[in-house]
């Protein structure tokens, strides 16, 4: 697991049911782009390491579903809406390159 | 009016193009590829087709939102809004690699807008490709200038 990755997500809390929310979303990583030199090793760069992929799904169903490149910046920052039907769960999931899977999830309360 | 993708890379690209024939015809053709980092045009264009299947592409259902001038190319940040989206993806001509990300919306996706943050080598257009509802796709750039380049350039 590479270190310090701390996801973070910010949402309301309560919605009318079938309002739109706007969800960011943010986790640090460096995303070491495997186009950097690498000053130790003339000739080769520092090998990529990045978050592939990032997914948020609702109660069980995919909202977004985000193929990384290494051009997308550190501490990838995703915003993005979400209609919101019904009280629920929504679950946020980042892959790394190294196999680790980072997760974080929010309620919101349809009132 | 259907736009062709060929036609629309090239109107995109014609920038970029333009720089580097006067480049090559001045220099000898070593010393002009020598800058490296940079997305030959055939490269972004099979990117595209890579995402469309080939198929053509028009203009003017989506947008996109950027600075014109990016001051550090390691943290510039994009919106593209395409309602009515099944699939988006970003693209960058004058990159290590034109692909940035792909975005896949779900139904619960509300107005397919979408904001993040890319790294941009250098100068260059951001070209997003959103494949419709309907299965036609839709594309929309802009022009970013690049003050210090991000990518470990």
């Amino acid at each position: 697991m590479a270190q310090g990755v701390k996801p973070r997500v910010k949402m309301p809390k309560s919605a009318a049911a079938g309002d739109v929310i706007t969800i960011k979303t943010i986790i640090s990583h460096r995303m070491e782009s495997g186009f950097r030199p690498d000053p130790d090793n003339e000739g080769s760069t520092i090998p990529r390491s990045i978050i592939h992929r990032f997914t948020a799904d609702f109660n069980g169903e995919n909202v977004i579903d985000v193929a990384l490149e290494p051009t997308i910046s550190l501490n990838p920052y995703f915003q993005f809406d979400a209609v919101v039907p019904e009280s629920g769960r929504f679950t946020f999931t980042w892959y790394d390159d190294d196999g680790s899977v980072y997760t974080a999830a929010k309620t919101i309360d349809v009132v | 009016m259907d736009i062709t993708r060929r036609s629309a890379v090239m109107i995109g690209a014609v920038g970029l193009t333009v720089t580097t024939l006067g480049a090559l015809s001045a220099t000898s053709l070593s010393t002009g590829v020598a800058q490296g980092l940079s997305t030959p045009s055939a490269t972004i264009e099979a990117a595209i087709d890579a995402f469309t299947g080939g198929a053509a592409v028009a203009g003017g259902a989506i947008g996109i939102t950027a600075p014109q001038i990016a001051e550090d190319g390691n943290i510039v940040p994009l919106s593209v809004e395409a309602p009515g989206a099944k699939r988006l993806a970003i693209f960058g001509d004058n990159n290590p690699v034109p692909k940035m990300a792909t975005f896949q919306f779900g139904r619960l996706s509300a107005d397919r807008q979408v904001a993040t943050r890319i790294r941009l080598a250098r100068t260059q257009h951001v070209i997003v490709v959103a494949e419709m509802a309907d299965g036609s796709f839709q594309r929309a750039e802009a022009k970013i200038d690049v003050v210090v380049g991000g990518c470990g350039a």
